[in-house]
Parts: structure tokens; C-alpha cells; sequence
């Protein structure tokens, strides 16, 4: 059998692999070589390159003569390293993507560079370079037997159906009901302050420190005042970015697929493979909450193969708290959003966090002791007050809720997010302790899904008993799902 | 089920994986205080060297810190399970800082068998298991008896295909 294994790459790898590895030292090969033409240390150049050589050789047929591949039962195995010995073992079934790259020194030698990849989708699980032309054939024939590889999606939809097309009223709530304000209001005064750094001669210069000037020298009422003006341009400001870049926002759906559409400068057109959905995240601003509006992400996992890096996408700038439950269903068939029962997590977490706070409020009272002596010791009472109070709201505002094919999970004192996960996304579960938390009978539960953005739920502070038990039936449930259609 | 591997059965890691640890650290605890000598050698000459013995500091806190983590070894190793268990993997490691890690089996993308030099002198590997999303291993069982690797292995990734036959074209 052709593939079976073990086999080796072809011999002139060899070739390849010492002109990759000089390749890679270039820089100190044209740094020797204009040492040597311009006369300086050119007895020391000879030395030097023939040890960049005989490195570079040694290399590459270490690599050749440590590296083996094959089929064996059922899975690719590829075996490589010199000091570190490893041993990869894919299923054939969890392959995705076999690419067939042929650079231009492979072609000249009639090599083959055989690239495999799995749904991890940050790269290339095994890459067999290189192989002939025959060998290379021989493995994609043997690994395109799989079900899971596929042609390319269809560049153009026949059928696409608007979901979603924002109003200018809600891009202006949107904008309204952002946390944007003070964030412009200080990008503006740090703009203007570099400027001045930067240009000091020009007719805004000095603009920051005569403002900081001119406040100084006004009354209690005039310099609220002013701040309130300041806030009220941010807050305009913020209405204007949010016009700016959802201008037009609408989300179609067609053929299994999200298409985005927005903007008023920078049109974005993007689309959103719903199979890579695989979490979905519901932020909503203080504001936002009390008007009964919030945000939904998707969080999509990324496809090497398809050269998609995947992320947090927008699905829509506003939405009605009432409608969620319809509009999650349509973004993942899952468990209706508004009736969740949540669980709170132990009370024992405030007693955690005021704990882990400790060492901060000693510290910055100690720092604060420097300079002002005794009177900073009531410092330390304070931050602890507030350290308490921001403790408890934590606590009573996170949750979270084992929907039947789902898990939900909430947080946020000010602006509050949930994640909806459902549970044949989940790739694995993680509960940790912190000395902390040990001693506490406390535990964090965290459920990673394939999502290339930083957002995996970490339920925090759960009694310990009951952090195992979700775990370990979150997992159990997880087991229990077929993976969908990337193999994810 | 699986010859050797008992589903079920909460499995500690090879003891040697000890020594691994152990020459691991004293190797780290060298580079760490040659750096040390290093930086003292070449700011003796500074101003704020002067009065401090930082050699001899540096020296005390290699010896702390080598003795710290040969004791440690012992710990970590009581503290290192793992167990196989009806649809998942489950893995439990931590001295200070507890971790239990479950990958459902059907998540399971690749594995790989993995030994340093030093690791195979002592005659121990590592098994990593991969899920899909993540660039690095969702779990790593250091200090396994090669066979027992292996048979980890197996029992991770059943066979969906039958091993074809000698002679005959796969899929033919």
C-alpha cells in the first residue's frame, strides 16, 4: 500500500530544507557578505559562512531522516524531531483541508508540499514537505476518501432574505445609549495634547494647557459646567460615530449564511457562515437596560483553509429585549432567550473578591502614605467599603442556567453581558481554583468553544461541588452531540 | 475494553516523571544563576552595586528556588491524575492552584506522543490531546510509560476505519 506507514519524504527534501534554513539566516549572510566585499574581517566571513553551511546542512538532513509518515488504522501518523521525538496521530476523519502548495523551488525539483489541516482551524496540523509528485497523490487519494472534505462554497447565493434592516432612529438610540462619551471626550483632549507635543507651533498648540489654565481659574458652577459640555459633545459625538458606521445596517440571510452590510465611509460587506456561529453574546450599556435594548454579537470560529480569521461580528446594533428571543432562534436554533431561570452563584464569591482585593487596598494606601502621611490611612476603610459594595452587586448580578441544549451565563454590575452557548459548541470544560477560592469552597467553570475571539464564558465563584457537577455534565452533553459541519 | 487501560480508573502518572521534573528544574536553576553571575559580573563596576552583595543574593535565591521545586515534584506528582472515563477525558493536576480539564471524546482532533531527550533517558512521554478552536493542546499528560501512551492513544482515537489489507488499494 502506497501510504501506509512508515514512509519518508523525498530525498531531495533535503535540498529544500537547506536552502529553507539558509533562507532563514539571510540576514547574517548579506550581513558577512558586505563585510566581506568591503574588506573588513574577511578572514573571519570564510569561517562563518562554511559553518552557516555545514549547519545548514546538517539541519536538513536531520530533518529528512527523522521524519516519517503513513497511514496506520484508521489515522495520518507523522513522526519527526531529532532530540524531541513526536508523534502525531489524525484521524482520517478529522481531516478537513489537504492543500497541495508547490513554491518555485519545489516545482523546479518536482516536489510537493502537502499541507493537512483539522477543524482547529488556526493552522496546519501536519505538513508533509516534500513529497513527489506520486507520493503526494497517493495521500491525497488515500485522505480525499473522507466525507467531512468538500468542494468550496458556491461564490454567489441564488435566495437571500433581509432579516434585519436598522431604522435611523435605533443607530440613533444606538449611538445615544453607548458608553462612548467620556471615551471621545478624552480621545479628543489626548489628540489634541499630542498634537501640541508634536506640532507646537501651530494655532492649536498650547490649546490643552491654556483650557487647563482657564479652568483652574473659574468658579465651582463654570467648570461643571463645563464638563457637562464636554460630556454632551461625546455623547453627540457618539450618535454621530454610530451613523457613521452602521449607516444601513441590514442582515440578510441566505443559503445557511449571514450577510452584513453597513456603513456610510467605509461600506463592510461580511458574511457569516452560521455553522461557524458558536456563541452568542447579548451586551447591553447601563443605558441600554433601563430603555430595554441591547447588542448581539456572534462569535464565529475562524477556517484556515478558507482564509477566514473568524471574531466577534455585530449582528445588530439595537434590538429590542423583546424581540431577542425570535432573533436568537434565527442566528442558532436554540433555547428562547427571555424565560431563563437564573442561578445565582455562592455569596461566598463576595467574600472571595473582597479578599482579593486586599492586597490592593494595602498597597495603594501604603503608596498613598508617602505623600500624605496619617491622613491616607483612611484610605483603606474606604476602598474597603467599596471593594465590599462592588463585590456584592457582582455577585447579585451574575447568573447562570443549564438550558437543555444550552448553557447561559450572565455578568455585569453596570453594562451587563450574557453568553448562550449551546452545548455542541462546547470543545471542552475547564474548572480551576485559586488557592483562594479552595479555601473558600469555591470554583470557576470555563467552557471553551472553537471561537477565535476572547470572549469563552468563565462562570466564576460557584460552590465547588456544584462547579464539578456542571462541568462534568456539560461535558457529558457535549459528548453526547454530533460535531457539525466544519468537524467543529 | 482497551487492554490496559481500564475505563474508569482514576490513573496517576508514572513516578519517574519525578526525575524528568527534577532534573528539569536544576538545569533552569543553572541557566537562571549563571544569568544571575552574569549580571553581577558585568554591573560591578555601577554605581548601585556597591554594598550589595548581588552575587551572593543570587546565589541564595538559586538554592531557595532549586530546593523549592525538587520538593515540589513530589506534590505535583501526587496531585496528577487523569481518568477515562465513559464519553470524555478527564484530567486533574495542581498543587496551589487546582485544575481539572474534561475533553469530550468526539471533540478529539488529533493527539500527539511527545519526548524530550532527557524524557527518553528516563523512559517517559507525554500524550497532548487537541480540540478544535485552540492553537495549543487541550490537555497534556506528561510522565506516561510509552505503552501506556500508546494505549491512551488507542483508547482516544477508536479505530473508525479497519486497518486495510496487505496488497489491496484502500477504497478499491
Amino acid at each position: 500500500m502506497p501510504s501506509a506507514y512508515p514512509q519518508r519524504l523525498h530525498p531531495l527534501t533535503i535540498v529544500v530544507e537547506f536552502l529553507r534554513v539558509l533562507g532563514r539566516v539571510i540576514w547574517a549572510i548579506a550581513l558577512f557578505l558586505y563585510l566581506r566585499f568591503s574588506g573588513a574581517g574577511s578572514d573571519g566571513s570564510d569561517v562563518i559562512f562554511a559553518l552557516i553551511g555545514c549547519v545548514a546542512v546538517v539541519t536538513a538532513v536531520a530533518r529528512y531522516l527523522t521524519t516519517t509518515y503513513g497511514i496506520q488504522g484508521g489515522s495520518l501518523i507523522v513522526r519527526t524531531g531529532l532530540l524531541t521525538k513526536q508523534e502525531r496521530t489524525i484521524p482520517l476523519d478529522r481531516i478537513q483541508n489537504i492543500n497541495l502548495r508547490r513554491p518555485f523551488v519545489h516545482r523546479l525539483l518536482g516536489l510537493v508540499d502537502v499541507q493537512i489541516e483539522t477543524a482547529s482551524g488556526t493552522g496546519v496540523e501536519a505538513s508533509l514537505s516534500a513529497l513527489s509528485e506520486d507520493q503526494a497523490e497517493a495521500m491525497r487519494r488515500v485522505l480525499g476518501g473522507s466525507p467531512v472534505l468538500g468542494a468550496s462554497e458556491a461564490p454567489s447565493l441564488p435566495t437571500e432574505r433581509t432579516m434585519y434592516r436598522a431604522s435611523a432612529a435605533e443607530l440613533f438610540i444606538a449611538g445615544a445609549t453607548e458608553n462612548r462619551a467620556l471615551a471621545i471626550v478624552g480621545a479628543l483632549i489626548g489628540a489634541l495634547a499630542v498634537a501640541d507635543q508634536a506640532m507646537p507651533d501651530r494655532a492649536w498648540s498650547g490649546a490643552v494647557g491654556a483650557g487647563i489654565d482657564r479652568l483652574s481659574s473659574m468658579s465651582t458652577p463654570a467648570i461643571i459646567g463645563a464638563v457637562v459640555l464636554l460630556l454632551v459633545i461625546g455623547w453627540i459625538g457618539s450618535i454621530v460615530m454610530s451613523f457613521v458606521t452602521y449607516w444601513n445596517f441590514e442582515l440578510a440571510l441566505g443559503d445557511g449564511r449571514f450577510t452584513r452590510r453597513y456603513g456610510l465611509v467605509n461600506h463592510v460587506e461580511s458574511v457569516v457562515p452560521r455553522h461557524r456561529i458558536q456563541l452568542v453574546r447579548i451586551v447591553e450599556s447601563p443605558l441600554q437596560r433601563m430603555l430595554g435594548f441591547c447588542k448581539l454579537y456572534a462569535e464565529t470560529a475562524g477556517s484556515y483553509g478558507d482564509k477566514e480569521v473568524g471574531g466577534s461580528a455585530l449582528m445588530s446594533p439595537l434590538l429590542d429585549r423583546e424581540t431577542l428571543p425570535a432573533v436568537s432562534k434565527v442566528v442558532f436554533a436554540s433555547s428562547p432567550v427571555s424565560d431563563i431561570e437564573w442561578v445565582g452563584i455562592s455569596p461566598r464569591a463576595i467574600r472571595s473578591r473582597v479578599q482579593a482585593a486586599l492586597p490592593w487596598i494595602i498597597l495603594i494606601t501604603a503608596v498613598a502614605y508617602v505623600p500624605f502621611g496619617v491622613g491616607a490611612l483612611w484610605l483603606a476603610p474606604g476602598l474597603l467599603l467599596l471593594s465590599l459594595l462592588r463585590a456584592w452587586l457582582g455577585y447579585r448580578s451574575t447568573g447562570y442556567s443549564e438550558l437543555g441544549d444550552a448553557i447561559a451565563y450572565r455578568e455585569g454590575v453596570l453594562s451587563r453581558t450574557t453568553w448562550l452557548m449551546p452545548c455542541d459548541k462546547v470543545q471542552m470544560v475547564v474548572m480551576s481554583q485559586s488557592p483562594l477560592q479552595r479555601r473558600l469552597g469555591l470554583a470557576s467553570v470555563t467552557a471553551p468553544t472553537a471561537s477565535a475571539g476572547a470572549f469563552p464564558a468563565t462562570i466564576r465563584d460557584l460552590p465547588d461541588d456544584s462547579a464539578y457537577s456542571i462541568a462534568s455534565s456539560l461535558s457529558e452533553r457535549s459528548a453526547l452531540l454530533d460535531l457539525g459541519e466544519d468537524g467543529v | 475494553m482497551w487492554p490496559g487501560i481500564q475505563q474508569g480508573a482514576l490513573r496517576q502518572l508514572d513516578s519517574r516523571v519525578k526525575s524528568l521534573w527534577r532534573v528539569e528544574s536544576v538545569i533552569l536553576s543553572l541557566v537562571l544563576g549563571a544569568a544571575a553571575l552574569i549580571a553581577d559580573v558585568v554591573t560591578r563596576d555601577l554605581p548601585f552595586h556597591q554594598g550589595i552583595p548581588v552575587g551572593v543574593l543570587a546565589g541564595v535565591a538559586f538554592l531557595l528556588v532549586l530546593g523549592w521545586s525538587l520538593r515540589m515534584a513530589r506534590l505535583s506528582h501526587d496531585h496528577w491524575v487523569y481518568q477515562l472515563r465513559q464519553d470524555d477525558l478527564l484530567v486533574a493536576y495542581g498543587v496551589f492552584w487546582r485544575t481539572k480539564r474534561f475533553i469530550p471524546r468526539n471533540r478529539i482532533q488529533h493527539v500527539d506522543i511527545q519526548a524530550g531527550p532527557i524524557a527518553r533517558m528516563i523512559g517517559i512521554a507525554t500524550l497532548s490531546v487537541f480540540v478544535g478552536g485552540r492553537g495549543g493542546a487541550a490537555a497534556s499528560i506528561p510522565g506516561l510509560d510509552p505503552g501506556e501512551a500508546e494505549q491512551l492513544r488507542l483508547a482516544l482515537l477508536p479505530n473508525r476505519v479497519p486497518p486495510p489489507v496487505i496488497g489491496q488499494e484502500p477504497g478499491a
